[in-house]
């Protein structure tokens, strides 16, 4: 057992890199964690001070604040959301311009189902509509989730979570063909992870190294709420240098935006609650 | 919300009303999918989805879903089975199914299924 003054050193510690908030409340899931990289390293409690407050050892901090994130995800996470999003915002902005590209950011994307939710959507639409063109970015704190993305690779029971059989088989080949269940995978095919950009990221750093290019539509879903007041505002402040004039952005369905009205207003879209910018609200040529 | 279940196997039928158990949901329960087929002929408009194991005696699960399209049951079918190749659910699917649970499966995924296949008959 852990006690609670060394779990505060780490929550400190993982809230100064990456701005996730640890209480008392939620430090059982802190010393699970640690526990669970004290077995992978082979190494005890001590050790693990030594390692980190006083060595202050990139792997093994890396590793700690990798593992400080919650990458709870599944396909069309709040399915009616991705529904609402997809008829009510995505298909009016093909119809609406014509030969444009759309822009997507999905900014906490973890394992990659989000992003690749987006794109079963919009490659769907584009047997209908070939001229709907778009791009995804998706990015991630953690390297061991983006690689995970990168990959597409996935468990059966991971693509049964959300995902429709036709989406499964349209989008997806079967790679382990061995008897048991447990051990079989599924990996997104070539064609639909070629329509996605990984990137790492750390929404705390002061400087996001970003492509020049506005997004139509970005998604920072589940994300805030584990961060303070202060790096909310921030980070929030920041997105909207990288939203298009009439883009939209969307948060968890237990997140909101209440205290930066010079910013953003707030939109009813079907099932989809979305922000967009205050008219004038952002200073043009100004993206961080 | 009325359900067919369709599968061989007793502990699999023992499963299916420990999910939904405490649910509003009634089940029937058949052994093969001759039974399955007979219990919908019986009573057209009684099943809000039809789950089907696919190796079963006497009719095996999609012989009686080409057995039931054939016949024209409007109840969404859900393919129930250990069968993972994506041939299996390519052919399932082209015959009618609307979607395809691949076993072992928990509660929060079938339900999802079972979500998705009444959402679209709502649409």
């Amino acid at each position: 057992m852990i006690s609670k003054e060394t779990l505060k050193i780490f929550a400190d510690m993982i809230f100064k890199e990456t701005g996730i908030v640890y209480k008392d409340s939620n430090f059982y899931q802190l010393e699970t964690r640690l526990d669970h990289i004290m077995q992978q390293n082979q190494v005890n409690l001590d050790q693990l001070l030594q390692a980190t407050v006083v060595d202050h050892q990139p792997n093994i901090l890396n590793q700690i604040f990798d593992q400080a994130t919650n990458n709870e995800t599944s396909f069309f996470r709040d399915a009616k959301v991705f529904q609402s999003m997809f008829s009510q915002i995505m298909k009016p902005f093909f119809e609406h311009n014509p030969g444009r590209s759309l822009n997507i950011w999905s900014v906490a994307s973890s394992t990659g189902q989000e992003p690749y939710s987006l794109a079963m959507d919009l490659e769907n639409y584009r047997v209908i509509n070939r001229d709907a063109n778009y791009r995804i970015m998706a990015t991630d704190y953690s390297q061991r989730v983006l690689k995970k993305a990168q990959e597409g690779i996935y468990t059966q029971v991971e693509v049964q979570r959300g995902l429709s059989s036709i989406n499964l088989v349209r989008y997806f080949e079967k790679i382990d063909a061995r008897e048991n269940a447990a051990d079989i995978r599924w990996k997104v095919k070539a064609s639909l992870r070629a329509q996605i950009e990984f990137r790492h990221m750390n929404l705390l750093s002061p400087q996001w190294n970003l492509p020049r290019q506005l997004f139509d539509v970005i998604l920072c879903r589940n994300v805030l709420i584990y961060q303070d007041q202060s790096n909310r505002k921030e980070i929030l402040r920041k997105l909207s240098q990288h939203l298009s004039d009439e883009g939209c952005l969307l948060l968890g369905c237990a997140e909101a935006i209440t205290n930066l009205p010079e910013i953003y207003v707030v939109q009813q879209v079907g099932e989809a609650t979305v922000y967009r910018l205050v008219k004038n609200a952002k200073p043009k040529n100004n993206v961080a | 919300m009325r359900i067919l279940i369709a599968d061989d196997s007793k502990s699999v039928h023992a499963f299916m009303k420990a999910l939904f158990q405490g649910t509003d949901h009634q089940l029937d329960h058949a052994m093969n999918g001759l039974e399955a087929f007979n219990l919908w002929d019986q009573n057209k408009a009684a099943y809000d989805a039809i789950l089907l194991d696919w190796e079963m005696p006497v009719l095996d699960g999609y012989g009686s879903l080409d057995k039931l399209m054939t016949a024209g049951c409007q109840s969404p079918i859900l393919m129930v089975t250990s069968k993972n190749d994506p041939s299996y659910i390519i052919k399932a699917l082209d015959r009618g199914a609307q979607e395809y649970v691949m076993k072992p499966f928990d509660k929060e995924i079938l339900f999802e299924k079972l979500a998705m296949v009444l959402s679209r008959k709502v649409a």
